[in-house]
């Protein structure tokens, strides 16, 4: 029995060790960095400041190449600062960091990327990025925007429909899209093809009560599902069997939009309609009679990072009204007060139907809808 | 008792072993093929071996899709493909449809490339600078460009962007969806686009073909044609078939041109199933793809194989001069230029023109003089620097040339090195082993590769430095993800040396190097410089091996041009894409400048 209870303690230290260790690691690390339990009430950004100047260029990982010109604006307020910028898909980031995480490297400073599900399943539970959140930011916006890391804005796909043709979205229920007037007639990009299709219907399905109560009120009965789980999914198989037009990439379907007669229907992004501003394409949001997708991206630290007072500057920057103005307006801000920059004026209250992903379950909705969408088209 | 001037068994067998290492460093390829096996086992071996171990083992995205842990085996993946009710959308359909547009393409672009590589090296076609330039151009574009510019020309009001075509919109005829989307358009596109290799390959072997073969043939009375099929054909097959292996394989591999031509019309590949999967962060199912793509082409190289061992190797480059015939067109002269400039106008300077055009156009889509602008050359757009003046995409561009440029020079090299083990041991089992071992990682998806090379060097391993973020990395993923067109290119080149210069050498007293330096690489430059500029240019483009890899310090320009596209800039994307045709164009001038050596003549200055 001692023999066996002496194994098991060996087995323990060997499994248990190094977690304790780490733990104990990242504990000395979040100290020293002032972060998580030890981050201080008040924070004294001039002793951040001068802190960071002496640290190492700090390591950016973003999905946007926005940050270029974010970064270089911090720089100019504070001279001295060391940061470099990587702009790469969000799926790739995720990739490389659980990659070098996993072989031992600690090399990422600041994630700044959406995908926020794939956050929680990877990089959370490896403790691979934390939280932080700057004081003044805090008190200003709703506890649940911090948790359990911080949101950077939130990102809107929705419907769209052709603003020369019609006043109004040419159709009263979301459901409409699936019969015989919308044959061919709707456009989106693949759900293969970036993040857009696959997470705006991901939305769909987690509101498929929505969805169904939509379904009775358009066709007055109740709703029969095809091989399908909800309501959600039924939607999007629908769709696809209504000859739904797949194109290879967003631009498109905003071209498919802008060259549409008749009545027809896009989902995309809400920060497409910069180029409509732009006078390249034609089209507007129906903010009424359907469903608009909100998403968000996160904003962290890299844990273990060597420069963790240059991060807090970064974050601190992007997060403010005057740092993050290059999204302000496309993609909405966590603190609502801020100023949209022309020509996005809608806020998320002037849409009617606002579905917010729900991140601890949207990569199982994903991954049927992943699964399904060649066999329903 | 044994006489002392008798050697004993012992000594025998030793004196034996000392006479054969003597006599192995005489024939040097059988060092220089276990050598290269031992580098390649590691840096493409291992890979593959992590494909193959990570296709049965769950892995931690589908932990909760399977119910198992991480890295239990299971064959959940391999069940998903071929024996699921997803297989049939997922794996079998897929399968046909690349089976389809493989054969097309493939016989479509090596008719292509065997063509123009005839009437350039052996016809009197008029304009022949010109035209081997434009040849390569297709292969430079970046291939969504010439399938956005396919469909720009077929599409219908009724599909896709719902905008009536160039044809529609001229002649008022709405050309039939299957004209637009699905798998003819794929073939054509995929055609145009690697005929390069076959021509490059081609006509690199055509000018070595002795013309007092072909005179000889003239005298017993053979037709050109009959000549072409008995003398010249047989003579360069080995080169056809190293183009027919690479032509395949990059249309097996490619994702841009089946997604936009084929995903409006549910029209899958292997290949968009296998970047759908990888783009989805789904590798167990990638993983699967990329072992069959890899089964594929191991029967095709085998085949190949067994074709070209079953036949007698010619020797073209004797050592004893040979005269190169050129072949009068006669009345055909014109009609067949004709054909030929205009293939090359719709497939090199159509899409050229819309890049331009595009990047000049201050709101995209509006093709009026008024709407042009320098802006996203010079100037400043919204929130962006035109790409000549914003300091991040020049320094992108230096990085691009310093690494296509390595690449492009070390797998030349190499490649030729390799061609010559393998063709030295050809018919050996040491030398296929090393041919198939240098084709893999041609099939393994760029993306796929970097994320397996990112684990691999972020640590050291054993004397072997962490590689991670530096540019060496970088380099050297992209060497060996590179390595088959330049081991292609170099087998076919050395398919043709004759034995009898490297011997004569060898009896003067010629080590190895003064042999390769002296006789092999010059004999060889045409194929050294192909296998060069199918590397060089193949890396300038690439993004998603890079991807995974790069810093801030060594970000490419093709990284750039994805975040562009992506918020919508095509103009300042577009604007790149012309950069790295100049740089890639530029690079080739400079190639063959310097080496005072033309793919077409293959050597220059003899």
């Amino acid at each position: 029995m001692q023999r066996i209870t002496t194994v098991l303690a060996v087995l323990a230290f060997f499994v248990f060790g190094p977690l304790v260790a780490f733990s104990a690691d990242y504990d000395a690390w979040l100290q020293a960095a002032e972060l998580g339990p030890y981050q201080p009430a008040v924070e004294d950004w001039d002793a951040i400041y001068e802190r960071a100047q002496q640290e190492p260029p700090l390591l950016v990982y973003a999905h946007t190449s926005r940050i270029f010109d974010a970064v270089e604006e911090l720089l100019e307020d504070y001279p001295g600062l060391q940061i470099e910028a990587l702009d790469m898909p969000g799926q790739e980031i995720i990739e490389r960091v659980v990659r070098e995480w996993d072989a031992g490297r600690r090399d990422i400073g600041v994630a700044f990327m959406a995908l926020p599900w794939l956050q929680h399943e990877l990089l959370l539970p490896r403790q691979a990025v934390t939280r932080y959140v700057p004081r003044e930011l805090e008190a200003r916006i709703p506890a649940a925007d911090t948790e359990p890391l911080l949101k950077h804005r939130f990102s809107a796909s929705g419907w769209m429909y052709n603003d020369a043709n019609f006043d109004s979205a040419p159709w009263d229920n979301i459901w409409e899209l699936t019969t015989e007037p919308f044959r061919n007639r709707v456009v989106v990009s693949d759900i293969f093809g970036g993040a857009t299709t696959p997470t705006h219907f991901t939305g769909i399905v987690q509101f498929s009560d929505e969805m169904e109560r939509l379904y009775e009120a358009f066709f007055g009965e109740p709703i029969e599902l095809h091989g399908t789980a909800n309501a959600g999914e039924e939607f999007v198989r629908r769709l696809l069997q209504n000859d739904m037009r797949v194109l290879s990439s967003s631009r498109e379907v905003a071209e498919a939009l802008t060259n549409s007669t008749g009545p027809f229907a896009g989902m995309t992004v809400y920060s497409r309609l910069r180029e409509v501003a732009d006078g390249v394409y034609q089209f507007a949001v129906d903010t009424q009679n359907s469903p608009v997708v909100v998403a968000y991206h996160y904003i962290s630290i890299g844990s273990f990072t060597e420069s963790p007072n240059t991060a807090k500057l970064l974050v601190r920057h992007l997060t403010s009204e005057e740092g993050g103005h290059y999204w302000w307006g496309a993609n909405f801000p966590v603190d609502t007060s801020y100023a949209l920059e022309e020509p996005f004026t809608l806020t998320l209250d002037d849409f009617e139907k606002v579905w917010r992903i729900d991140a601890d379950t949207a990569s199982d909705v994903m991954d049927r809808l992943l699964d399904y969408w060649p066999i329903w088209r | 008792m044994k006489s002392l001037t008798t050697p004993g068994p012992g000594t025998l067998w030793l004196r034996r072993r000392v006479n054969s290492l003597k006599l192995l460093w005489h024939l040097p390829h059988r060092i220089m093929a276990w050598a290269f096996i031992l580098v390649f086992a590691y840096l493409i071996v291992v890979p593959v071996i992590e494909i193959v171990i990570g296709s049965f083992q769950v892995r931690e995205r589908d932990v909760r899709r399977i119910g198992a842990a991480i890295g239990e085996w299971t064959v959940f993946y391999w069940e998903r493909a071929f024996a699921s009710p997803f297989s049939q959308s997922i794996f079998y359909e897929p399968l046909r449809n690349t089976v389809v547009v493989a054969s097309g393409y493939t016989l479509l672009s090596m008719a292509l490339g065997v063509a123009l590589a005839w009437l350039l090296v052996k016809t009197d076609i008029p304009f022949k600078k010109l035209i081997s330039t434009a040849i390569i151009v297709p292969f430079i574009l970046p291939s969504w460009s010439l399938a956005l510019a396919w469909i720009a020309v077929f599409r219908n009001d009724q599909i896709g962007v719902g905008a009536p075509g160039f044809i529609q919109g001229v002649f008022g005829y709405a050309p039939p969806d299957w004209m637009t989307y699905g798998p003819i358009p794929i073939i054509f596109v995929l055609a145009i686009n690697y005929a390069a290799f076959t021509y490059l390959i081609t006509a690199a072997s055509l000018t070595t073909v002795d013309a007092a073969l072909e005179e000889a043939a003239e005298l017993k009375g053979a037709t050109g044609f009959m000549r072409f099929r008995l003398i010249t054909l047989p003579l360069i097959l080995p080169a056809i078939g190293s183009a027919f292996i690479l032509t395949l394989a990059a249309g097996l591999s490619t994702f841009g041109v089946p997604a936009f031509l084929g995903s409006p019309v549910n029209y899958q590949t292997l290949s968009t199933s296998l970047y759908a999967a990888a783009g989805a962060g789904r590798f167990g199912d990638a993983y699967v793809y990329i072992i069959v793509l890899i089964v594929i082409s191991l029967v095709a190289i085998y085949a190949n194989a067994r074709l070209l061992g079953s036949r007698r190797q010619f020797t073209t480059m004797t050592g004893k001069g040979a005269v190169r015939k050129i072949a009068p067109l006669g009345r055909w002269r014109w009609p067949i230029t004709a054909v030929v400039l205009t293939l090359l106008f719709l497939g090199a300077v159509v899409p050229i023109v819309m890049l331009v055009w595009q990047s000049l156009q201050l709101r995209l889509g509006d093709y009026s003089l008024s709407n042009l602008t320098l802006a996203y050359w010079i100037g400043q757009r919204g929130d962006f620097s035109g790409i000549l003046v914003e300091p991040r995409i020049l320094s992108a561009a230096w990085n691009s040339i310093r690494l296509s440029v390595s690449v492009g020079i070390l797998t030349a090299f190499v490649g030729v090195l390799v061609g010559y083990a393998i063709t030295k041991g050809r018919g050996s089992r040491l030398a296929r082993v090393l041919e198939q071992v240098s084709f893999l990682p041609y099939l393994i998806p760029g993306i796929a590769f970097g994320a397996i090379y990112l684990s691999m060097w972020a640590q050291p391993r054993g004397i072997l430095p962490a590689l991670y973020g530096t540019f060496a990395l970088l380099v050297l993923a992209a060497f060996v993800n590179r390595l088959p067109f330049a081991t292609r290119t170099g087998i076919a080149a050395m398919m043709q040396v004759g034995p009898a210069l490297e011997e004569a050498a060898q009896l003067k007293g010629a080590g190895v190097v003064r042999r390769m330096r002296s006789i092999l690489f010059p004999l060889v430059k045409g194929g050294l410089l192909a296998g060069f500029i199918l590397s060089f240019v193949s890396t300038i483009k690439d993004l998603s091996l890079v991807v995974l890899l790069i810093t801030p310090r060594t970000v490419v320009l093709p990284v750039i041009t994805m975040g562009f596209a992506e918020l919508g800039y095509r103009q300042l994307a577009d604007a790149i894409s012309v950069l790295i045709i100049v740089i890639v164009l530029g690079g080739t001038f400079l190639a063959q400048w310097l080496t005072k050596t033309d793919p077409l003549t293959g050597f220059g200055d003899r």
